[in-house]
């Protein structure tokens, strides 16, 4: 990396103190379990600061990098997770683990929490990403790996599905 | 879905995505906590982290650098090639001008090396049997003592060194090699038929002729005559009147020594056999030492017969010079220039880089099949790692 670069990358202080917020409410929304969500977002930063030297500020910015991380931790528990279930299932009787706090806000109306949570994880993923990180197509197409429209339809469909669900929720 | 639901369903979804951000979840004091932790010591990591980086940037330069090597490396080998090279073929050269020549002369003049400095190569072919060729006829001192040919190289000269043979009345294996220009195709016919009737007429013979004359092309004629060697150097004279001289060799090999050891050999076998028919007629001999002599006369003889046979071959091949004629109408292909120096280094690194890249292309080759297993290994491992990802967020 160039010493211009180096002047340019922030420390990883300033990045943390940053970017919680944002990287918390992504995590949040993608795995929809509040206490989940603060383990993996520790866990996430955590990894996040031993691979601090990696992170090239030109390449992006520090949120989706950090982002980046917090995705793979998500992965990561979504497969133990997996595992678990498998593993229960063949076993044991499964245990279901009942959500104690809000999941995906305070102050959230309960149509709307369950709304949300009857959203696949790529859905509410989507919409934290466009929504509440408010960043443009390009980017979250690009951090998800898929087509520009690709992820405009997933969003649009998925806020679609969530306006439906608390309308129904509201009506009935 | 109708323009005002339509309507209605967009603001439905604006007033869910106002709401979604006015309530966006916020870390808990704990969480925020933790990563206050973590930032402290992420301030002690950033001095030490930073020494670790690799940029492109240096890869780039270091991409070039090895680059630079090998294209270093390349001229350095292909320098070292070529000194190798020149030590080898310096080695007989020094054994010349230490031992001289060894009773065999060669020497050779072209028209084409005319203009050319001096300059003799050295070869040791086999034992004892020494070579020398010259080109570019100013060499007085190496022509005056050995029995060198050539001095200018006009025609008229090259007829005075071929007149200059150091013929004597010892047995010599003569062997000219003569190329001589003719203006058109009856002339070669011409020349052709004086050379053969030059051969005839000095008690020598036709061992070979070969008359190529295709339409529109350079018409060759190429003889192989034996002449007997007390004449050889008139026929040699009387032959390159025939046309211009284009390039001459004329190589002298002493047979005489040679000749005179089997003729002692021979005399000795022969001494040698009269012992043993004598004590083979004594009757008192044993059955054994009679077997024995005998097996032993048996061999002398063998002996002999094949030095016999091997002196007359030598005899004849002293007393027949063999002169190889081509007549042609066309010239001698012009020889390549002499490249310089810079194009002889170009030259050089270039077989040393040219034998890098063939190593480079070989390892490629052999290891190929493995890079490609491991990328489709890659390949696969990641797509089901997607589909997995996939798997997991649809949930």
């Amino acid at each position: 990396m160039t010493v211009a670069a180096l002047e340019r990358k922030p420390d990883f202080a300033q990045a943390a103190r940053d970017n919680l917020g944002a990287v918390h409410a992504y995590v949040a929304y993608l795995v929809g379990n509040r206490a989940v969500a603060e383990d993996l977002t520790a866990t996430a930063f955590e990894k996040a600061l031993r691979n601090w030297a990696r992170f090239d500020p030109r390449r992006a910015s520090a949120r989706t990098w950090l982002c980046a991380i917090a995705r793979s931790v998500a992965l990561d528990h979504f497969r133990a997770e997996d595992r678990r279930r498998r593993r229960e299932d063949a076993y044991a009787v499964r245990q279901e683990f009942e959500i104690a706090e809000p999941g995906f806000g305070d102050g959230l109306s309960p149509e709307l929490e369950s709304a949300l949570a009857s959203l696949s994880a790529s859905e509410r993923e989507v919409i934290a990403l466009r929504v509440l990180l408010e960043w443009d197509a390009e980017t979250v197409a690009r951090f998800l790996g898929i087509s520009r429209s690709a992820c405009s339809m997933r969003l649009s469909r998925a806020l679609e599905k969530l306006s439906e669900r608390v309308a129904s929720d509201v009506e009935a | 879905m109708s323009r005002p639901e339509n309507e209605n369903s967009k603001e439905q979804i604006e007033k869910t995505a106002r709401e979604l951000r006015k309530h966006r979840p916020h870390p808990s004091e704990a969480l925020v906590a933790r990563i206050e932790r973590l930032a402290e010591c992420g301030v002690a990591r950033r001095a030490h982290s930073a020494r670790i980086q690799v940029s492109r940037r240096r890869l780039v330069f270091a991409l070039a650098a090895a680059l630079a090597v090998a294209v270093a490396g390349g001229i350095v080998a292909g320098e070292l090639q070529h000194s190798s090279k020149t030590v080898a073929s310096g080695r007989p050269q020094k054994l010349i001008t230490a031992g001289k020549q060894r009773g065999s002369i060669a020497t050779s003049d072209t028209q084409t090396s005319r203009a050319q400095k001096h300059s003799a190569t050295y070869s040791a072919p086999s034992a004892g049997a020494v070579q020398f060729e010259e080109k570019a006829p100013t060499s007085s001192s190496a022509a005056s003592g050995a029995g060198l040919v050539g001095s200018d190289a006009t025609s008229t000269t090259s007829r005075n060194a071929l007149a200059k043979i150091p013929l004597t009345k010892r047995l010599a294996d003569l062997h000219a090699v003569l190329m001589l220009k003719v203006d058109d195709r009856s002339q070669l016919s011409d020349a052709t038929a004086k050379a053969m009737k030059i051969a005839r007429s000095l008690g020598g013979y036709i061992a070979s002729a070969h008359y190529q004359s295709p339409s529109g092309g350079v018409a060759i004629s190429t003889l192989r005559l034996k002449v007997p060697a007390t004449h050889a150097q008139d026929a040699l004279t009387r032959i390159s009147e025939l046309g211009e001289i284009l390039s001459q060799k004329v190589s002298l090999e002493d047979v005489q020594r040679t000749v005179t050891v089997e003729g002692d050999q021979i005399k000795t076998l022969q001494g040698r056999i009269a012992d043993l028919e004598r004590s083979l007629s004594d009757s008192s001999l044993t059955p054994s030492a009679r077997s024995q002599l005998q097996v032993q006369l048996a061999n002398a003889r063998a002996n002999l017969h094949s030095i016999q046979a091997q002196r007359s071959a030598n005899v004849r091949r002293g007393r027949l010079a063999t002169i190889t004629l081509t007549l042609t109408t066309g010239d001698l292909p012009k020889p390549a220039a002499t490249p310089s120096r810079i194009h002889k280094a170009i030259d050089r690194a270039w077989n040393g880089l040219s034998s890098e890249i063939s190593w480079a292309a070989m390892t490629i080759i052999v290891a190929s099949p493995f890079l490609l297993l491991a990328a489709l290994l890659a390949v696969l491992i990641r797509s089901r790692r997607r589909r997995e990802e996939r798997r997991l967020l649809e949930k």
